[in-house]
């Protein structure tokens, strides 16, 4: 067997080479051949015939097959329900097939916890993504393949950064200080969700952090499957109630080695920002305001001055570039005996639209398969290296001296050239300590990250139907930061260099043992049990270096050879999950179907009061149209679901439940800096997980010979004990104590439908998904965190509060007449009036309302596919209503007061208030509490509905032995309908990475 | 093939048992492991181990945030230092010495500060408090802790209760109501309640007068910077000075006096480079040049031409700079006139640079090495000679007091001292000493509290044109977002 297997698979490459030289023999041969489903049955009874003829036969009762057949035929081997291969006959005489379930079919095998079930046996809520919904184009993360795939994950981009971070919520938000995205689940290994590269506070140095899961490559998966009531997901306990997403990764399937390829390469650019002052307007706007507080001196810029400022610098553009996307995939596989493999190799490349912003990314999978009588096993190995080059950001500071790259690109004056005369950076007129932002580009950050994970297990059947398993799993990565801010930035000058190297490693590590019984009880009925013990420990530790004072004065960070160390910080931290876990499925007569779960959890995460969780969870489920009294032409599929359960989160940080000392700031003693020890916060020995119960109701259907199906949800989820960081006042010496109180609500309905509204030659699915959220707090517990001390008992989580803004003062005289708010802002012509909404007469924080929430209410995803011969269109909208969000850029923008200190300004303020400009839309001049303060004047709509993607393909069949070939050209971003005012609905933040649009190019290749 | 079946089920089984015997009989497992930091009941366990803690004091002293939190905290900007939410602006913006150029500092110059219009000033109640928690904390954990050597226990102690007390000063000063805590507790649920200011000046005068009994005259060179006998002495004759309680203000400032201090020869050197051991000072913030840990006033206040890199924002006023006599070496650490690194002349216009403390040659960015100077020993013969003039009226030695400081400022000319005949009577030297004060201890933090006493603080305002400043106004409001925690807390009158 070995020797003619491994013949065979000789045989086929050598075939396989030929081809491609367009070598063909001729003569007829007689072919002999086994065929076998690919969890190693013989199929009897698979049909074989030579393309293009009438001549075939069937396999006998071992699945063998005998035929003759010449070596340029093409046999095609088909069996029901699974998919069909084709395979050039060449020199080989002997053949082995394999084949591969259908996916296809809608009753496929959809990954579960612990284990896989057949679709049409979930009883709980699971959303599955196929490698063919996937969105073309270029995809750094899995995160980038789930954007609206399935209704009720709502996937925010945090950054448009390359390789920015997702924040990911399934059916809502339902916690305060734990994490609110699910746990990832990679081929049976859960990925810690704490974050694997080294971050930076230095504002210099800030850049949000990129997505932990760019060191998956999306081109090695073959489906995500996203678990979202209960039932599904306490099987995963104290870690399930945001949802889990289970990855799962290609492995090989055939016997035949196939080849594939990919490639694409694009193209992106600037999709919008902010039209500013150019200098001619920055100059005459600067003198207008200064005039107007201090109208005894002299303007700032003369009339000539202004006469001769013309445009001026245009400082996006200098930030600003082409950015190109590149990636590069080869993938492998096939079989060999009883061992199936699949290898790839992929490289990924993003360099950003702002100047030195890149991602490079080198990744390797290889995943085995053994499966040989009663004994299965697998490994499933998985490597990157990621490279970022990391651009900074500055944090929360409107510009000055420690500002961003971002707002000192937009603030800084249009009337600066980027470089004087001499060839130096230009300085701020006023306070020379701001950087020039061209000079924040040479600042040398980068982050290079080595990822290794992947599990191997094995399993064997101890007994017919009881199979026991064991699967170990390890997640180890290593992240190191290197930051240099060289002496041509400020910064850096003041302190002769400046440098920074973080590291972190991080490792997980998984021990699981279950044990599975399968029994069959005829009359289609079934039991399935499962049990087991599973241990997971997530390490993680880490160093920071800072140091000043280089000895040479270089930009290259490795050839720093001399500097002083000013401080190393170092953090070490363990977390340990024991758990037990059990489930059983009983299907009755393949028309009921029950379902029980529970998962015990033990987290060193809590108090000593409270170790252990416990979540049951159960689900029943009806297949009506598998009931004889049911009888309808039209209806193909109806079936009924329930489920109820407790689910838990444990996502906070370590030590939370202790009361430690930390070493403090420094102070000087005895002419030496000295560190203190202080508590870090109170202790809370009963610290324990969130408990979330969650009902689903859910129905799934199809109608008109499959030709329209899909699924309805309901859920109610109610989350208590909720962790929260209990801010304390300023008197307590702590900013905040960790505990469990109050309780969130989610509830929500979701929708999933696909229509194959044409077949035949010209071809249209539609896909919608549509899922509505209403999440809101059932009980606050006295919890009303900064800025929502006046929120509503029952308001959003998500919840924004400010103040109503009626309209801008338009004389003193309406001021007089208006309630005081001299306890908010001291009001003058042109600024906020403010609503009095509890009618006292005054203005006060009193007078906050909510005004809206930052998570959206309803959000959707259409996609529609049309498919003439060859030619494939696809366009996919993705939707995001109900939501705001505080747009402090706007605010600041539109702020005119500093900017006679030197800071430009949006175009906008050209309107701005003046007693001459009554119906301004911008505030006047002498706005004193600033644009910051929350209120409904920047307090926008963030709604929007988007054309995420517009893809057009061509497919070529079987062209000199490339059996499939398609070419696209992808649009990400074309345009997206909004009422926000700021750069982007979605992920515009106070600083910012600018938003592109992608154009690609791209080809993928079969061999 | 059977064979192969029975051998995998041996080897099956038992690594089935063994794996669950072993997880389950690891309870401990779920313990957490503790690194890096420590955990609280393996602390105070030794003398050093007290001493680190009570080093936290003097850390919180210059960084503002919380003192633990990894982010959001800034180091050398706090409470004693100079940045946003210090006691140096809270002291000086308001009065009739500085102001400040930046738009951001306008709600101070111009008594518009609200409860919620704070800003960045705003974390400093909380700073103030999270000083007080540390000591507290530091006071419960040694207090009869016979791990630690008597000496230790009784120095320790004495360091934290001046830390609380300074503490509590600033913020019965600043907001007048608050809560009195003199335990670590932070019940969420129990939050506490303002008590009568008059409860807290008591427990003021009581800390010093403790910590002043338990604290040593000096310390070897490697201790230097900590409080001693003459810091806490020196603080309570400021403090009752300020509670007008003249005779204890005299009893203390003589004790100050009569310990190991002495005037310093030069009025320059106070404030020089190595000011380290200036026999002057009483209470410091010693300085490293170097990021966090240095002395940042001449940054804040020279032009970006004349120190390199400096921002110009704090500026001594017009007026103020013309009160001078034009012979008096004070004057002359305020620049009008200057010559540009580039060797242009130049003239600030709109005030004074104050470049009282030395510009730093090898200073790092803003960050130079001069000690900064909370207390020393010319403002102790000021309180004194008020302390008297308001007990006795005007008298010898009041003057002699202050003649002492002006023969240092004006070379020891004969014709620049005061005579006790030029005074009428009490009010007279009362006004003298007030500006006599301003030249002698500009910019030093003592301002505000000095015209609140005097009872010009809000008077001075009005007549610098600031039209709303109004009586409410000699104490600050309280954050607003504090109340919004602890609705137990009442609001200053006139901001709520």
């Amino acid at each position: 067997m070995i020797k003619s297997g491994l013949v065979g698979s000789i045989r086929i490459a050598i075939v396989a080479a030929l081809l491609v030289c367009n070598m063909i023999a001729h003569g007829q041969t007689r072919i002999n051949g086994k065929v076998f489903s690919d969890d190693g049955e013989a199929l009897i009874g698979a049909t074989v015939t030579i393309k293009g003829t009438l001549s075939g036969t069937i396999t006998d009762n071992e699945g063998n097959f005998s035929l003759m057949a010449e070596n340029k035929d093409t046999l095609v081997i088909s069996y029901l329900g699974y998919i069909t291969q084709y395979i050039q006959v060449g020199t080989s005489t002997e053949l082995t097939v394999q084949l591969d379930l259908d996916l296809e079919t809608l009753d496929e095998f959809v990954v579960i916890g612990y284990g896989t079930q057949k679709k049409s046996d979930i009883t709980g809520s699971v959303a599955s993504v196929r490698e063919e919904d996937m969105n073309p184009g270029p995809n750094v993360s899995v995160s980038n393949l789930m954007q609206s795939t399935a209704p009720g994950v709502v996937l925010t981009q945090s950054s448009s950064q390359p390789g920015g971070g997702f924040d990911v919520k399934i059916r809502g938000a339902s916690s305060v200080l734990g994490a609110n995205g699910p746990l990832y689940v990679v081929d049976g290994l859960p990925l810690t969700s704490d974050n694997i590269q080294p971050g930076s506070s230095s504002r210099h140095r800030y850049s949000p952090p990129r997505n932990p899961l760019n060191g998956i490559n999306p081109q090695d998966i073959i489906s995500i499957e996203i678990l979202k009531d209960a039932s599904s997901t306490a099987i995963y306990g104290a870690r399930g109630a945001n949802g889990v997403v289970l990855i799962t990764t290609k492995r090989g399937k055939s016997q035949r080695l196939t080849l594939d390829y990919s490639s694409s390469f694009s193209l992106q650019h600037l999709n919008s920002e902010y039209d500013m002052l150019n200098a001619k307007e920055y100059a005459t706007v600067s003198n207008e305001v200064f005039l107007l507080k201090n109208p005894e001196d002299d303007p700032i810029y003369s009339a000539a001055q202004i006469n001769n400022a013309g445009e001026g610098t245009h400082w996006i553009n200098e930030l600003t570039r082409l950015g190109t996307i590149h990636q590069q995939q080869i993938g492998a596989s096939g079989s060999y005996n009883n061992l199936k493999y699949y290898a790839s190799a992929n490289y990924y490349q993003h360099k950003g639209i702002v100047e030195i912003s890149e991602l490079e990314r080198i990744g390797g999978r290889v995943n085995i398969d053994y499966s040989k009588k009663k004994v299965n096993a697998g490994l499933s190995m998985s490597y990157s290296n990621t490279h970022d080059r990391q651009v900074p950001f500055g944090a929360n500071s409107n510009a000055a001296e420690f500002g961003g790259l971002f707002d000192n690109t937009r603030n800084w004056s249009p009337l600066l050239p980027v470089r004087d005369e001499n060839g130096d950076f230009t300085v701020h007129p006023v306070r020379s300590l701001i950087p020039n932002p061209m000079s924040l580009l040479n600042i040398d950050d980068r982050i290079e990250t080595n990822r290794l994970f992947g599990t191997a297990f094995f399993e064997y059947e101890l007994f017919s139907g009881l199979k026991a398993k064991l699967n170990v799993g390890s997640d180890q990565s290593n992240s190191e930061r290197e930051a240099l801010i060289p002496l041509s930035v400020i910064r850096g000058e003041q302190s002769n260099g400046e440098g920074e190297v973080g590291e972190i490693d991080s490792w997980s590590s998984l021990g699981e043992f279950t044990l599975n019984y399968n029994l069959e009880l005829g009359n289609n009925s079934r039991l399935d049990v499962l049990g087991g013990t599973t241990f997971q420990q997530f390490d993680r530790e880490g160093n920071t270096t800072f140091f000043v004072n280089f000895a040479d004065q270089t930009t290259d960070f490795s050839k720093i050879t001399n500097a002083d160390t000013l401080s190393v910080v170092r953090f070490k931290e363990r977390s340990r999950l024991l758990s037990y876990l059990g489930r059983v499925n009983y299907s009755i007569e393949d028309k009921y179907l029950l379902t029980f779960s529970f998962r015990a959890d033990g987290s060193t995460k809590f108090g000593p009061n409270n170790k252990w969780g416990f979540f049951p969870s159960g689900a029943f489920a009806w297949k009506i149209h598998n009931e004889k009294f049911f009888n309808s032409s039209y209806i193909n599929e109806l079936k009924i679901r329930a489920s109820y359960g407790h689910i838990g989160n444990q996502e906070i940080g370590n030590k939370r439940s202790q009361s430690l000392y930390n070493v403090t700031r420094r102070a000087v003693i005895g002419g030496q800096p000295i560190q203190g020890l202080a508590a870090l916060r109170p202790d809370n020995p009963d610290l324990r997980w969130e408990k979330t119960t969650q009902y689903n109701l859910g129905l799934d259907f199809a109608l008109l010979d499959n030709r329209i199906y899909g699924s309805v949800d309901v859920y109610n989820k109610l989350t208590t004990d909720v962790l929260l960081d209990f801010q304390l006042p300023g008197t307590a010496g702590f900013d905040a104590v960790t505990l469990n109180a109050g309780s969130i609500n989610n509830r929500g309905i979701e929708f999933a439908l696909t229509s194959r509204n044409l077949v035949g030659d010209f071809k249209w699915t539609t896909s919608a998904n549509f899922a509505y959220n209403q999440n809101q707090w059932n009980d606050r517990a006295g919890f009303y965190p900064e800025g929502q001390q006046i929120a509503e008992e029952y308001g959003p989580l998500s919840g924004i509060y400010g103040y109503q803004v009626l309209g801008l003062f338009q004389s003193q005289d309406e001021i007089d007449n208006s309630p005081d708010q001299s306890a908010v802002a001291i009001a003058a012509p042109g600024t906020f009036k403010y609503a009095d909404t509890n009618e006292d007469g005054r203005i006060t924080p009193e007078d906050r309302v909510l005004l809206g929430q930052y998570d959206p209410k309803y959000t959707f995803g259409v996609n529609n596919t049309f498919q003439y011969k060859n030619f494939d269109l696809n366009f996919f909208f993705q939707g995001s209503l109900g939501k705001k969000k505080m747009n402090f850029t706007r605010a600041y923008l539109e702020d005119v007061d500093d900017l006679p200190e030197g800071f430009n300004k949006a175009r906008t303020v050209l309107d701005r208030w003046t007693p001459n400009n009554l119906d301004a839309t911008v505030p006047g001049a002498d706005n004193i509490l600033g644009g910051f303060a929350n209120n409904s004047w920047y307090i926008e709509n963030s709604s929007f509905v988007r054309l995420r993607n517009l893809t057009l393909s061509y497919t070529f069949m079987n062209i000199n032995g490339v059996s499939n070939l398609r070419v696209y050209a992808d649009v990400q971003n074309l345009f997206t309908i909004t009422p926000y005012k700021g750069n982007d609905p979605e992920t515009d933040e106070f600083v910012q990475y600018p938003n592109a649009k992608t154009y690609s190019i791209g080809l993928s290749a079969t061999f | 093939m059977k064979n192969t079946n029975r051998n995998l089920n041996l080897f099956f089984v038992p690594v089935l048992l063994s794996l669950i015997l072993f997880i389950t009989s690891c309870e401990k497992v779920l313990e957490e492991d503790v690194f890096v930091d420590i955990a609280s009941n393996n602390f105070f366990q030794n003398d050093k181990d007290a001493i680190t803690a009570v080093n936290a004091i003097y850390a919180k002293m210059r960084a503002d945030g919380t003192v633990t939190g990894q982010s959001g905290q800034q180091e050398g900007w706090g409470m004693f230092a100079y940045g946003e939410a210090t006691i140096f602006n809270y002291q000086q913006v308001q009065t009739d010495e500085l102001f400040v150029q930046w738009a951001n500092f306008n709600v101070f110059s111009n008594f518009t500060l609200t409860p919620s219009s704070y800003g960045n000033f705003g974390s400093l109640f909380g700073d103030l408090f999270e000083g007080i928690f540390i000591a507290n904390n530091v006071l419960a954990n040694v207090e009869g802790n016979e791990k630690l050597s008597e000496e230790t226990r009784n120095r320790v102690r004495g360091e934290a209760l001046f830390g609380r007390a300074l503490f509590y000063n600033a913020a019965y000063s600043l907001y007048g109501n608050i809560p009195k805590i003199t335990k670590p507790e932070s019940d969420p649920l129990n939050l506490p309640e303002q008590v009568p200011p008059a409860e807290i000046a008591q427990l003021i005068i009581d800390d010093f007068t403790e910590a002043a009994n338990l604290l040593p005259e000096s310390y070897p060179p490697s201790d230097y910077g900590r409080f001693t006998k003459g810091t806490a002495l020196g603080q309570l004759a400021r403090f009752q000075l300020n509670q007008k309680n003249w005779s204890q203000a005299i009893e203390a400032a003589r004790e100050v006096i009569a310990l190991n201090y002495s005037l310093s020869p030069e009025y320059g050197e106070i404030f020089g480079l190595d000011n380290g051991n200036n026999p002057e000072i009483i209470l410091t913030l010693p300085s490293i040049a170097q990021p966090g840990i240095g002395n940042t006033l001449v940054a804040h206040t020279s032009q970006s031409d004349y120190i390199i890199g400096s921002w110009g924002g704090h500026l001594a006023r017009n007026s103020f700079y013309d009160s001078f006599d034009q012979d008096d070496i004070r004057r002359s650490f305020l620049i009008k006139d200057y010559t540009t690194a580039g060797g242009d002349s130049k003239t600030v216009s709109n005030g004074a640079m104050i470049i009282k403390y030395e510009p730093d040659p090898n200073r790092v960015g803003p960050w130079g090495g001069n000690d900064i100077v909370l207390h020393r020993l010319g403002e102790v013969y000021l309180t004194l000679a008020e302390a008297l003039n308001e007990e006795i009226g005007p008298n010898m030695e009041s003057i002699d007091l202050i003649n002492t400081l002006r023969d240092r400022a004006f070379n020891n000319d004969p014709t620049k001292r005061i005579q006790l005949s030029d005074f009428a009577n009490k009010e007279a030297l009362r006004d003298y000493i007030l500006l006599e004060r301003s030249w002698e201890t500009y910019a030093e933090n003592y301002r505000r509290d000095d015209l609140l006493r005097h009872g010009k603080y809000i008077q001075k305002a009005n007549e610098r044109g600031i039209a709303n400043a109004q009586q409410f106004h000699v104490l600050y409001p309280i954050p607003q977002f504090e109340i919004d925690r602890n609705p137990n807390l009442d609001q200053n009158q006139g901001y709520d």
